[in-house]
């Protein structure tokens, strides 16, 4: 085989390998979530509430000036954080959004909301 | 046959192999095919104290990359503690019914962590994590996927004589305990068992839009 048909072939290949699942470019824009969910699920009861929040709302702007979009998730755990920092009406802004973004999650967030309300 | 017949042809059958040749039988996940899947927190049937939230903050980044709704793990964990229920095993013995009424997913991943433990070897130490998954379909109980990944790490053993080197392996066992290895450790895991391609899961509907 000639280099002339090597070459393209080697490219050919590594396209290939690389087109599916491979490490590749994350679809979604992280930010402190993973960490924030670490953390909390350690230690429900200890974490600093207020700097998650800072933190997650600072992965939220940068999602929000064109950046990746937010994960799964991720707003609904802002959402929480909010709820338990007493900021109730930022709370139902960031439960909507996930509404929004992943209709996957209305029966749960909406039942959320529902208990929300009964409980005020 | 041509040369670049043949690689066309092999490029072909790589390219396919991502999402048609699994290990596994996908005639049950393909007739279901969940979008949005509820996991709960791992059981951990070892003794390492931060296994679960380690494996369970992982969990998301692989099952969304590869396309999937995956429920806010934390908070479905506090709602289960909340209801009174403290441990994980407890949270695994929750009917499907009760599951689907408070969250409506399509699918439930349950996780154990199997194996999490440091072998030590004179100066040299070894870290070995193991995580078994099990995908069941809500509403039918219907197994989905199973799977199981591992990995290792190794610390230590590095130049510099018999002091540098246990220097070097005390070092890594306070960090590979407490940091960043460990959690690297369980991101890898957790990345191989749900996107590995022979045994991995088929690619939702968030990745093939």
């Amino acid at each position: 085989m000639s280099h002339s048909v090597l070459v393209p072939a080697a490219a050919c290949l590594l396209a290939a390998a690389t087109a599916c699942g491979g490490p590749g470019r994350s679809t979604y824009e992280w930010g402190g979530y993973q960490n924030s969910v670490r953390e909390f699920a350690a230690q429900p009861g200890g974490v600093d509430v207020g700097a998650h929040v800072a933190r997650l709302t600072a992965s939220e702007e940068k999602s929000l000036l064109g950046g990746r979009p937010l994960p799964p998730g991720f707003q609904a755990h802002l959402g929480y954080l909010l709820l338990l920092q007493g900021d109730i009406d930022r709370a139902l802004v960031a439960f909507e959004s996930e509404m929004q973004s992943y209709p996957e999650s209305r029966a749960f967030v909406a039942g959320l909301l529902d208990r929300l309300e009964g409980a005020q | 046959m041509d040369a670049s017949c043949f690689i066309a042809g092999l490029t072909l059958l790589l390219g396919s192999a991502c999402q048609s040749h699994k290990s596994w039988d996908m005639e049950p996940f393909l007739r279901h095919s969940p979008s949005s899947i509820l996991v709960l927190p791992p059981v951990d049937a070892t003794l390492e104290l931060d296994g679960s939230s380690m494996v369970l903050a992982s969990i998301t980044q692989p099952l969304a990359e590869q396309g999937y709704y995956v429920f806010p793990v934390a908070l479905v964990q506090s709602m289960l503690l909340e209801n009174g229920l403290p441990t994980p095993d407890d949270m695994h013995s929750v009917s499907l019914e009760n599951l689907q009424e408070v969250f409506d997913p399509d699918a439930v991943l349950y996780l154990t962590i199997e194996e999490w433990g440091t072998d030590y070897h004179a100066i040299t130490s070894r870290t070995q994590v193991a995580v078994s998954g099990r995908l069941l379909d809500a509403g039918t109980g219907e197994v989905l996927w199973k799977g199981r990944a591992q990995r290792s790490q190794s610390s230590g053993g590095a130049g510099g004589g018999w002091f540098g080197a246990l220097a070097v392996a005390l070092a890594t066992q306070v960090l590979s305990t407490k940091g960043e290895a460990s959690r690297e450790l369980a991101a890898g895991v957790c990345h191989d068992l749900i996107r590995s391609r022979r045994d991995g899961l088929l690619e939702g509907p968030y990745r093939s839009e």
